[in-house]
């Protein structure tokens, strides 16, 4: 085995032995080696050129505006920041209003009406205002630097403000709005009374919550949430957008609970001077008197209503119905309707009818739109004479008492005069004729008796149709009692009910 | 020679230039044979000996092993080898044109017994008893198992044999 290994290896020396790698073989692979060499030092160079450019570019950043007017790299961060942060602010404000807003950040409210008031968008806005504030600027100086179109960050570069003193403030900012913005939701104003919340920036201090009554708020000094700031000339106190003065709100406090977001200045003596007062309703009070509102009887809460109710009073400009507090005034656009007549006028409504009047209502004014008579239409002789006799009258009193007369115009049978004391007093005989219609309140039929009756019974209201006589008497064509506490047509019962008899 | 390779790897280890020139001139001359038993063309042999030097060189500083050289620029240059075998597969026979040295060198006899070989026999057969290699050093620059080494070992010789003794037909 070991002669045959021999064997073979010196029959394939001396097969190969002239096959030998050229000196070309050396030199070409001596060049592929060199342009290899050359490829890795370009490549190398070239990503040496590239690692170099952008450090370089980092570092040039750092110190010139390579952005444009974004200014150098760390301004542009610092904006990034910034504006991320004022969008978040956005949101919490999206709904405030300009008091709001004030408050959150700091700022008076005209210069946050200022900047509503420019093409700058929302986040751009709160920047402005935030900017300006940390900067002791005003919001105008800021508002026209980013008009020229710089960016945020070389704004607060020049202003010599820091992406921190932003961070700060619109943090402290967002805090205060979500515990003074309603329409935020937030913890604090998820239940009934607001926690008071209070912020320091520097020299400055916000305070969110009730007005202490205890020491009582005076024309020199108001505790909101046991810190007391002065009153002093320049301090703006605002409640619902309207200025207010300390003793309206002492006199509000007094009435309710009131909450505030009081914006001060910690002065050297560590004592607070309120610059601006934001005096708000607590929610408790609010909606005591929103349910106040509504559910006050009878009183109008919006401009139409409808009113179902007997009439207790009419008059040809009036009407009153039993239950409601206002009169309710008549006019010529009155639409009146009756069950059973349809369509009717003014003179329909009657003392007792039960009607259902549609109104409107203007300040304390009530003005009937339309008037729906549920009593069914009656036709009667009085009616049709009523309806072609001009000389028809109504007249509405008191009943005073019944008298029996005989001979009355020449008649031989007695006639029944009933003395109706008028409103003023002046009394008046009303002369029942057998053409007379009587009814008591509840319309119906009331006899001669029953009326005779009435002059031993309580005070009755009626009210009456007829015909004036030459000597201040009038014949009754309609005669109406118009009080229901009393049933007329029966004899009270000395033996029940607790009135006097 | 193997002191003088370590000697030369060692430099090259070190960063020398020059050294791996050295390198080139102990070793290109065993690796150009062996190859040339497994390709049997000039032009492909010359091809595959570059791009084994030049990735010997990428890799000059990872060199610390003097007896694994040999073997680490054999097994590169098979590598090299096999992808150039299978782009040209299927693998045409060598011509006179493609090595205008053959009829001279070989002398009829050794080149036509070869020839009869597969490429894969005459490889083991080159690596055995050209460089000398063991079968361990053959299936760690093949990646064959010891056993397929053997085999083609074996057919190899029983081939080249075959054709010295009976003549190529």
């Amino acid at each position: 085995m070991e002669h045959d290994d021999r064997e073979y290896r010196d029959m394939l020396r001396e097969g190969l032995r002239d096959v030998e790698p050229s000196e070309a073989l050396h030199v070409s692979v001596r060049n592929r080696i060199a342009q290899n060499v050359a490829h890795v030092r370009r490549r190398n160079v070239a990503f040496r050129a590239v690692t170099i450019a952008i450090v370089l570019t980092m570092a040039l950043s750092t110190v010139t505006p390579v952005f444009g007017s974004n200014g150098t790299l760390p301004q542009v961060v610092a904006a990034m920041a910034a504006e991320r942060q004022a969008q978040k602010m956005t949101g919490v404000l999206d709904t405030a209003t300009i008091e709001e807003t004030s408050a959150a950040l700091l700022v008076p409210e005209a210069t946050v009406q200022a900047v509503t008031d420019s093409a700058l968008s929302k986040t751009d806005s709160i920047l402005a205002l935030v900017i300006a504030d940390c900067a002791g600027k005003p919001v105008g100086d800021v508002i026209a630097l980013r008009n020229q179109g710089l960016g945020w960050g070389v704004i607060m570069a020049q202003l010599g403000i820091s992406g921190h003193d932003i961070s700060e403030a619109l943090g402290q900012a967002q805090t205060v709005a979500l515990a003074t913005t309603p329409s935020t939701p937030s913890p604090s104003n998820s239940t009934s009374s607001q926690p008071a919340v209070s912020n320091k920036n520097g020299d400055k201090v916000t305070v969110n919550g009730e007005i202490a009554l205890v020491p009582p708020v005076s024309p020199t000094s108001i505790t909101v949430a046991g810190r007391t700031f002065a009153i002093v000339a320049d301090t703006q106190m605002k409640y619902h957008g309207k200025a207010i003065t300390p003793v309206e709100i002492l006199t509000k406090r007094s009435a309710g609970m009131l909450s505030a977001t009081v914006q001060g200045t910690e002065l050297a003596d560590k004592t607070l001077r309120a610059n601006l007062v934001i005096v708000q309703d607590s929610r408790d009070t609010a909606e005591q008197e929103q349910i106040q509102q509504q559910t006050q009887a009878g009183q109008p809460t919006s401009n139409a209503q409808q009113i179902r109710g007997k009439v207790t009073i009419v008059t040809p400009a009036l009407l009153r119905i039993e239950g409601f507090a206002s009169d309710i005034v008549l006019n010529a656009d009155t639409k009146v309707e009756q069950v059973g007549a349809g369509k009717a006028d003014l003179t329909s409504i009657k003392v007792g009818q039960t009607v259902q009047v549609h109104v409107m209502s203007s300040g304390t004014t009530v003005t009937a739109q339309q008037v729906h008579i549920e009593d069914k239409y009656v036709k009667t002789g009085s009616d049709e004479s009523s309806q072609v006799d001009p000389s028809i009258t109504t007249w509405q009193g008191t009943i005073s008492h019944v008298i029996v007369q005989p001979g009355v115009n020449g008649a031989s049978e007695q006639a029944l005069g009933v003395v109706v004391l008028s409103e003023s007093g002046q009394p008046t005989i009303f002369w029942v004729l057998s053409t007379s219609v009587l009814q008591d309140a509840n319309h119906q039929t009331l006899t001669l008796a029953a009326l005779q009756a009435l002059q031993t019974t309580a005070v009755q209201k009626v009210s009456i149709q007829g015909t004036l006589l030459s000597d201040g008497t009038v014949d009754v064509v309609t005669l109406v009692l118009t009080t229901t506490s009393t049933d007329s047509s029966k004899p009270a019962n000395p033996g029940k009910g607790k009135g006097k008899h | 020679m193997d002191d003088e390779l370590k000697t030369v790897v060692a430099r090259v280890h070190a960063g020398d230039e020059a050294a791996f020139d050295e390198l080139y001139h102990l070793t290109v001359r065993q690796l150009f044979k062996t190859m040339y038993t497994y390709l049997m063309t000039r032009e492909d042999v010359e091809d595959v000996v570059q791009e084994a030097y030049l990735k010997l060189y990428q890799v000059r500083r990872r060199l610390d092993d003097t007896r694994s050289v040999p073997v680490y620029l054999r097994t590169i240059a098979i590598n090299c080898a096999r992808r150039k075998l299978r782009r040209q597969h299927p693998l045409k026979p060598p011509t006179e044109e493609d090595d205008p040295f053959d009829t001279e060198i070989l002398e009829g006899s050794v080149r036509q017994a070869l020839e009869k070989i597969s490429p894969d026999d005459r490889l083991v057969l080159g690596l055995f008893y050209g460089d000398q290699a063991s079968i361990q050093e053959i299936c760690r620059m093949t990646g064959e198992k010891e056993g397929t080494i053997k085999s083609r070992l074996s057919r190899a010789r029983e081939r080249l044999r075959e054709v010295l003794d009976h003549g190529t037909r």
